[in-house]
């Protein structure tokens, strides 16, 4: 039975993967009306998508409630809060509503920013710490980040106008040559692990390796 | 003795504290160094001044709480100078979950909605759910895709709305994100409709979007708050960009004393153990 | 009394204080911030789940249900495929989920491919083959076919290759370097920002109170230690 469906679901995604390829290269009306509508479809399975996070959290939480695990007190304020952010935006009917504005700017703008921010200062610590030039390609990386912080930051300039245009110099290199040469490698190799998953070589994302 | 033993024992949080004054000093009393204006920054200055009137200038965004900071001040001032241009088209698409409250907030920072008329020098279309197939959507037929904007008004009774179909409409896209989805605009509209891409993006996806300025596929990049800055000073309007800039100035010295301090100690202690 | 702008203000730099706590030690203040944080991200995306389904299927469903617009109609489906999606909880009805996986994934794939072939393949390509007539390109190009024999083949590459791949292991920690420098930059940014909104009265009123909050646990831990 489920073998009936995963072949169902390999053969839907060879299908709609060549309607909106072949939409690409043959500009015929009805090709590109049935491809707008998978688009459009796509979009709409996604914003349920939206929800999976939120069903998943409510499973693990809400089980860590009802076994009274030791953490249960963070994850019945992670249910309440959530409540509230849902029943607030429900009620008010948009997200921009100056109600829902004022518990997003008190709870969620300030502790996502300094969570995301506190990588700044672990980073300080490593540098002091573990930002050992044991190699010659970590001395490389080590003196092409502080060059490119010379110039990153105004001070480099006023300290010497050399400094930033070292910086430039390496920049420049780095965007010609390295960073190019990572963008071709992603490309293709997204390129090839995509046409093995639409022609269905690749079964992991539609549950299980054969 | 004890200063000592705090320092071996507790080197991380001296470190820390070290961090917190060389950033929270400047911004109480700040230095006025100045900001060098990037090509990259320039490249979206020039486009933008570049529009005429009736031109479609698409702002695209993934602004969150966690990047607001770095941003959001590139997100104002391009808004600023997009409101201050006369005639232009500005459509605010949102493909980040938290996008429509940062771009209503930012309209009304600069008074846009009194400035100039909603729905004929500006619409809002809100979020669109779908990553690169939104965009993707978006590009090939907006009224197919939405038929409301962001406040529920019904699309066809936007006077701007009425010619603009796909990306063939729009003149230029600006994308202010954090992630991967600044592709989704080079492969959409750039890549099918050949629509002029530029971004405004955090520090860290700079180095990929560099390389697609230096092949030309994007008119310009505006880069973290350094970016920010860069513009505000180009449009003559200082904000927190400019305040922060001389933060960052000391806070980079500091990495850079901890980098040399480090390698020194490694050396000193390989040449001890020798 | 405290008015709602004063109030979110205290609020939030309380909750700024309590995740900085981490710095010293891991505590509850940070566990609350953070679960907080997670509850308030998941019930925002609940909200835009409910209001883009509304708008981009719900309402085109209707009025295709009104007038008899098949292409309108048709929006049950995806919105059926939306609902399949929950179904991957349940070890008996998960095959469904596949279908509106597998819808989902064709469409992302294939725009992604359709896009990446031109962007940063065919793209960047064209911009690597720039006339050799300066010494600056010849430089980017050996630059760029030395990073990706790297890249690509790593230690596997022909020894007809030579030192090349070699060299491009040294462009891209040139290239890394890059990424580094960016990434304190970004760091910094965000860390600015938050001290921005701190450093507003009465928020910076906090910040000493959460100093000597800190030190006494410091003092407290000490005195105990030694008390054991």
């Amino acid at each position: 039975m489920a073998g009936i469906w995963r072949t169902t679901a390999t053969a839907i995604l060879l299908v709609v993967s060549l309607v909106i390829l072949f939409d690409f290269a043959f500009k015929n009306p009805a090709l590109q009306s049935l491809a707008t509508d998978l688009s459009n479809w796509a979009v709409v399975v996604g914003a349920f998508a939206l929800g999976i996070g939120a069903y998943s959290l409510i499973l693990r939480h809400g089980g860590m409630i009802a076994k009274k695990r030791p953490v249960w007190p963070y994850s019945l304020l992670l249910l309440v809060t959530m409540f509230v952010f849902t029943v607030t935006g429900l009620i008010t009917g948009s997200i921009t509503s100056p109600q829902y504005n004022w518990i997003y700017s008190t709870f969620v703008m300030p502790v996502s920013s300094t969570l995301y921010g506190m990588n700044a200062f672990f980073i300080a610590s490593a540098s002091y710490r573990a930002f050992k030039a044991r190699s010659w390609e970590a001395i490389v990386l080590l003196v092409s980040a502080i060059f490119l912080m010379l110039k990153n930051a105004p001070i480099g300039g006023v300290i010497s106008p050399v400094l930033p245009q070292i910086g430039g110099v390496i920049w420049d290199f780095a965007g010609a040559t390295g960073m190019r040469a990572l963008l071709i490698g992603i490309g293709i190799g997204t390129l090839a692990l995509g046409l093995r998953v639409i022609i269905g070589q690749e079964k992991t994302p539609l549950g299980g390796a054969e | 003795m004890v200063a000592r033993e705090i320092l071996s024992r507790n080197y991380k949080q001296v470190i820390y504290l070290g961090l917190f004054l060389s950033l929270a000093i400047p911004l109480f009393n700040p230095i006025g160094l100045p900001v060098p204006v990037q090509k990259t920054t320039l490249g979206v200055y020039n486009k933008i001044e570049s529009l005429k009137s009736g031109d479609v200038a698409v702002i695209g965004s993934n602004i969150g709480a966690a990047i607001y900071a770095e941003v959001y001040p590139q997100y104002i001032a391009i808004l600023e100078h997009l409101l201050r241009k006369p005639g232009v088209k500005i459509l605010l698409v949102g493909h980040g979950t938290e996008a429509p409250i940062w771009a209503e907030r930012a309209l009304k920072e600069l008074n846009a909605y009194n400035r100039k008329s909603y729905g004929t020098d500006f619409v809002h279309l809100g979020y669109i759910a779908g990553e690169e197939a939104a965009i993707a959507s978006l590009c090939r037929d907006v009224h197919s895709l939405l038929k409301v904007d962001y406040s529920g008004k019904p699309l066809s009774d936007l006077p701007m709305m009425k010619d603009i179909g796909s990306a063939k409409d729009f003149a230029i896209v600006i994308d202010f994100t954090a992630s991967a989805d600044s592709q989704y605009w080079l492969n959409q509209a750039y890549a099918s409709y050949g629509t002029p891409v530029g971004f405004g993006l955090t520090a860290i996806k700079v180095p990929d979007a560099y390389a697609y300025y230096m092949a030309g596929q994007i008119f310009g990049i505006i880069e973290s708050l350094s970016g920010a800055a860069q513009y505000e000073n180009l449009i003559h309007k200082p904000g927190m960009a400019v305040t922060g800039m001389d933060a960052q100035s000391l806070a980079h010295l500091l990495y850079i004393a901890l980098i040399i301090m480090c390698n020194v100690i490694y050396v000193t202690q390989r040449r001890t153990k020798k | 009394m405290i008015d709602s702008a004063t109030l979110s203000i205290l609020i939030s730099t309380t909750l700024i204080l309590a995740i900085y706590t981490i710095l010293y030690r891991e505590n509850p203040a940070f566990r609350i911030g953070e679960h907080l944080m997670v509850g308030a991200t998941v019930g925002h995306a609940i909200v835009l789940a409910i209001f883009q389904i509304r708008d981009l299927a719900w309402r085109k469903f209707q009025s295709g249900f009104a007038t008899g617009n098949l292409s309108g109609i048709a929006y049950i489906i995806p919105m059926i495929l939306g609902v399949f999606l929950y179904f991957q909880f349940s070890s008996k009805l998960r095959y469904l989920a596949r279908i509106s996986i597998a819808l989902m994934l064709a469409v992302g794939l294939s725009l992604s491919i359709r896009g990446l072939i031109f962007v940063n393949v065919i793209g960047q390509i064209q911009g690597a083959l720039a006339p050799l007539t300066s010494i600056q390109n010849i430089v980017y190009m050996i630059g760029v076919v030395c990073a990706l024999l790297y890249f690509v083949y790593e230690q596997r590459a022909s020894k007809l290759a030579g030192p090349l791949p070699k060299i491009g292991r040294y462009v891209l920690m040139l290239t890394m370097g890059a990424y580094f420098a960016n990434t304190i930059m970004g760091r910094l940014s965000i860390v600015i920002g938050t001290l921005t909104s701190v450093f507003v009265a009465p928020a910076w009123y906090l910040i000493p109170v959460a100093f000597l909050i800190v030190i006494a646990d410091v003092f407290i831990r000490r005195k105990s230690s030694t008390a054991s």
